[in-house]
């Protein structure tokens, strides 16, 4: 017993040195970002953006060619003499994909680094873990997400210092019904991917169909992990559509597709802006051949119209990109690049003073970006129309072209 | 008539996915009977036979040869394991035993992380893949393939255990430790053994499913846990009952899908694991069949 | 053994205990508010590690569910107060019934068995709740998440600061922690340590172990959903994806770092997990520039698998003993000449 008691005793004052030394590394944090902000004063201009970005874990796909892009442009800008002669410092922290993560991710930024403004929020589910943080702090935040929830939540709770520069379902499921209305398709099938991207998708078709004389004849959802969608499908085929619409990301929307084909329909395919990466038509291979679906005019750069007036920044950013990263440029790259540069045009006018880049993001009228004309207004922090979009189809190459 | 082309339809996707679980499953069994372990990186076995084909396949290898290179390669790593992890352990508990491949589990996929990223990726089918018409529903020659290919390592399991000397010197392991050792069978290489034979199951199984639902780091999770239903429901140490388990669990699976919604899937699996584990813990088919492997 | 210096000893250890509450208390004044919530989280996890530990280091049991009773306590207090507008309290309490039935439930089939069908079982039951708070979307919101969780209030104290929510939750956590001693140290948690889990043993000296594991794993439960709970209140948004099986296996691994040999192994093995992935964010880019996140989870697995071959009682015993060895040298006075093996390694996880 004796030893016991020994132990326990030690423990205990373990843990108390162990109290200690966080609270020495707490301090240490302290001074440094203390020091940081200090030495930022002293050179007279230093702008601090933070970012918070998923560039590992799940949604690292989207997540890495957004934390890429930023750097770029962030980069770019300095060379260029940085916003109104202050250099910005980028403070990148990867959120893993997880909330927790973010949320912390955010707390650091704004306590502890004292940025200016905040970029981020890869994925929907962290963008709302974060906007609490960000709304009591009053930061201005661009948001990479799509959900309407991050600027336009069902609860009305507050968005005043949220924007956010990816087309949202409110943008592209309008563009997805306007297309069906036009094609003449009435009875279609709804599939979505079981997760927070697929469902919110799958609400906002709920909302909208009637409107434009959608009627969905079956809804049903498959997982993120699915292996084999054709039990479900069974269901589908006996519905008889005459499209099918597949709301979901490249690997789980590939299988359902060659089992769309494999059990042998061969109605229309419509699917999401998710799937607008090269992955998917590798895995799906044959199926992929005439699937339909929306997504920002990136894909469709060799076919634009010269006078569209994306053209020349979507060209260069594809060019730039492509230089400087392995990978292709992808529209979730755009979306960051959006942001960034709104970014950096409301500080250009509104200094750093928070308030005043809160009140010219929200005046952002007319800046031409990848993912399309932002016009944002108290109302409307996102700013984009459905026309930033277009009708993408997967040819028999497996190549982009225009679905109009 | 439809309702009968749905229903075959339904159990053709029910089989292809049951073969699938049974060749981990019968990994898990393998395991479990001869080390102890519940082996929770079973799953990932099956991811890493998946990406190394893949990646064999992209490098121009012909691909029989690429998927022998490849589940050598994890018959390999699955020994590995067994000497860096489960073998210095051999003397913990249970529970440590199964943190210990938990670890394991998690190392190996961040592992497949680093090396070929988040992002999924594709494997041919082995051979032309048009749809074969059966009474109105849909069979894939790659489903053929994957049930095909199940049941030879099944049965080549079955012949290595009951036939050959080192499966028998497994075999008697089980059956008796003491007395295998005392016959000059050493224990300890058979839990190698073992283990690195599990893990070439699991390979199998990974690259079987890999030109169906393509591969990603992740992938191994799922298999792995229904497969695990599937073990459990065959009473953790009866490699045939497992086999019905795992075949079980992929035609219930299919028939929730089919019928009502798949939302619920794995929950219907694992809500299956919790009656057998209440109700028939020595697993569902503990009278009708034999002993173990 | 002498009299007076076994009191002594007693004395000595609730200074230890004094002296770090005392530290607890003053930390939050010294780090800035990042910190502070690294903290909590820290205490959140802290929480449902302690269970854990108690559930691991002496009744020899391991759950692989546990993220789903901090799932029950986070969408019970969310659907309480987010949506009916009911007290913090209630929210607590509904989760922690919640918690209890369903840990009676599980646990009284598996408990009985030989095996570790509770690890099988608090699998399966993990993935079934999952599902339900991902497909009852009327209720949970479905994979959109729950947003709007108001903050926490008791008796009309709201804790809408990270400084009150700090003191809460450490304070529940020291009380958690005392409670689980008193557990432990009860007269079937003393004869369960002496048999060294032995059910033979334990039945012949007439220990109803059964009992005694079902009362661990449902106080394990209760300990979850009170800082499932809790968390929702503090982030104020939630989703099922938090609470997957990954994270239940998140929670083992804290466990298993700190060791479950001690109940204070639960809180080390928090603190360590979550500092230890705070430096390896400032640390790995050094060395590798273009490794991210991913590092991390092999680091944890690797760590995971040789703690536990070379250091299977985790952390706490053994940077005890070094603590011990550098405080012996010192003081002569003090002859910490005890055995340096310690009997406070329980027999449970044997």
């Amino acid at each position: 017993m004796k030893g016991e008691k020994e132990m326990k005793k030690r423990i205990l004052a373990l843990l108390t040195v162990m109290m200690m030394l966080l609270l020495a590394a707490c301090g240490g944090g302290d001074a440094d970002s203390a020091s940081g902000s200090d030495s930022g004063k002293d050179s007279g201009g230093e702008i601090k953006i933070g970012s918070v970005i998923d560039a590992s874990g799940s949604a690292s796909p989207l997540g890495k060619g957004e934390e890429e892009t930023i750097k770029m442009i962030v980069d770019e800008l300095n060379e260029k003499g940085g916003i109104g002669g202050k250099k910005i410092k980028l403070i990148s922290i990867d959120s893993k994909s997880d909330q927790n993560e973010a949320v912390l991710a955010t707390k650091k930024l704004i306590e502890q680094e004292k940025v200016t403004a905040i970029i981020g929020g890869t994925i929907s589910g962290n963008s709302l873990a974060m906007i609490p943080l960000i709304e009591k702090a009053g930061i201005p935040y661009v948001s990479l997400a799509a959900s309407k929830q991050v600027n336009n939540p069902d609860d009305k709770s507050p968005r005043k210092w949220t924007f956010k520069t990816a087309q949202g379902d409110d943008v592209v499921i309008p563009k997805l019904l306007e297309y069906l209305e036009k094609q003449g398709l009435k009875k279609v099938a709804w599939l979505n991917v079981a997760n927070s991207y697929g469902t919110s998708g799958h609400e906002e078709f709920a909302k909208l169909a009637g409107d434009h004389g959608v009627k969905a004849v079956i809804e049903e959802e498959f997982e993120a992990t699915v292996n084999d969608a054709k039990s479900t499908l069974t269901r589908v085929k006996k519905a008889k559509p005459e499209a099918i619409i597949v709301w979901g990301t490249a690997q789980e929307s590939a299988v359902v597709t060659k089992n769309i084909r494999e059990i042998g329909m061969d109605v229309p395919v419509i699917e999401s802006h998710g799937i607008g990466t090269k992955q998917f038509v590798e895995l799906a291979g044959k199926a992929a051949n005439g699937v339909v679906f929306p997504a920002g005019k990136l894909l469709v750069l060799n076919e634009l119209d010269n006078n569209d007036p994306q053209k020349e920044k979507l060209t260069a950013f594809k060019e730039a990109y492509e230089s400087k990263y392995s990978n292709a440029a992808s529209t979730f790259g755009g979306h960051a690049y959006d942001a960034i540069h709104i970014l950096a045009e409301a500080i250009e006018k509104g200094g750093t003073d928070k308030e005043k880049i809160r009140e010219a993001l929200e005046q952002t009228d007319g800046f031409i970006g990848i993912s399309g004309t932002f016009k944002m207004s108290p109302e409307d922090h996102n700013g984009l129309k459905s026309d930033s979009l277009v009708m993408v189809k997967i040819d028999e190459k497996g190549e982009w072209t225009l679905g109009e | 008539m439809e309702l009968t082309s749905q229903f075959i339809q339904l159990i053709f996707s029910g089989l292809t996915i049951g073969s699938i679980y049974a060749l981990v499953a019968i990994g898990f069994v393998i395991t479990y009977n001869i080390t102890g372990v519940l082996n929770f990186a079973q799953g990932d076995f099956a991811m890493l036979g998946a990406m190394l084909a893949i990646t064999f396949v992209s490098m121009d290898i012909p691909m029989g040869l690429g998927i022998i290179l490849s589940i050598g390669i994890v018959v390999l790593v699955g020994g590995i394991f067994e000497r860096t992890a489960i073998y210095p352990a051999r003397n913990a508990s249970l529970p440590t035993l199964i943190i210990i491949t938990l670890g394991v589990a998690i190392a190996i996929r961040g592992l497949a992380i680093l090396i070929w990223g988040t992002q999924p990726r594709s494997l041919p089918p082995f051979t032309e893949n048009n749809p074969i018409n059966v009474l109105n529903a849909v069979l894939l020659p790659q489903s053929i393939w994957a049930v095909g290919i199940s049941v030879v390592s099944l049965i080549a399991m079955h012949y290595f255990f009951n036939k050959t000397f080192i499966g028998k010197a497994v075999t008697a392991c089980v059956v008796n430790r003491s007395a295998a050792r005392l016959m000059g069978i050493k224990p300890e290489w058979m839990s190698f053994i073992s283990i690195a034979v599990s893990a070439g199951l699991g390979a199998i199984a990974g690259i079987i499913i890999a030109p169906i639902s393509g591969a990603t780091y992740e992938m191994g999770l799922m298999i792995g846990m229904k497969a695990f239903v599937a073990a459990v429901i065959g009473g953790l140490t009866n490699a045939p009952a497992a086999i019905i388990g795992a075949f079980m669990i992929g035609i219930l699976e299919s028939f929730t899908e089919g019928l009502w919604t798949s939302g619920y899937k794995d929950a219907i699996s694992f809500a299956l694991l919790l009656l057998v584990l209440f109700f028939m813990p020595n697993g569902l088919f503990a009278k009708a069949t034999g002993k173990r492997v | 053994m002498n009299h007076s210096r076994v009191n002594d000893l007693y004395n000595r250890h609730y200074g230890g205990l004094f002296l770090f509450i005392v530290v607890l208390a003053i930390v939050p004044f010294f780090v800035n508010s990042f910190f502070l919530s690294v903290l909590i989280l820290v205490g959140l996890y802290a929480i449902v590690t302690t269970g854990l530990t108690m559930l691991m280091g002496y009744a020899g049991q391991i759950s692989l569910g546990h993220a789903a009773f901090y799932g029950v306590g986070a969408y019970a207090s969310a659907v309480m107060t987010g949506t009916h507008g009911m007290p913090g309290i209630v929210g607590v309490l509904v989760g922690v019934i919640l918690s209890i039935v369903i840990a009676v439930l599980i646990g009284i089939p598996t408990l009985k068995l030989k095996e570790n069908y509770l690890a099988l079982a608090t699998l399966g039951f993990g993935i079934i709740i999952f599902t339900f708070f991902k497909e009852l979307k009327e209720i949970t919101g479905g994979l959109n998440g729950f947003f709007g969780i108001p903050s926490f209030s008791l008796f009309g104290f709201s804790f809408d600061t990270d400084l009150k929510f700090y003191f809460l939750i450490w304070v529940l956590l020291i009380i958690g922690i005392l409670f689980s001693k008193n557990v432990i140290d009860s007269r079937v948690g003393r004869a369960l340590r002496s048999i060294h889990g032995s059910d033979i043993a334990a039945n012949s000296i007439g220990v109803n172990i059964q009992q005694y594991k079902l009362k661990v794993f449902v106080l394990s439960a209760v300990y979850a959903s009170v800082a499932g709970s809790l968390y929702a209140h503090y982030v104020t948004f939630i989703n099922p994806n938090l609470f997957t099986a990954m994270e239940s296996i998140n929670f083992l691994i804290m466990v298993v770092i700190g060791g479950s040999a001690n109940i204070w192994g639960g809180m080390i093995g928090a603190i360590v997990y979550v500092l230890l992935n705070e430096l390896l964010k400032d640390i790995v880019p050094v060395f590798f520039p273009n490794v991210g996140g991913e590092f991390q989870i092999v680091f944890f697995g690797v760590l995971l698998v040789a703690i536990l071959i070379y250091m299977p009682q985790g952390l706490a015993p053994t940077l005890g003993k070094l603590w011990g060895r550098l405080v012996g040298r010192k003081s002569k006075k003090q002859a910490v000449t005890g055995p340096p093996n310690a009997d406070a390694t329980v027999g449970g996880s044997k």
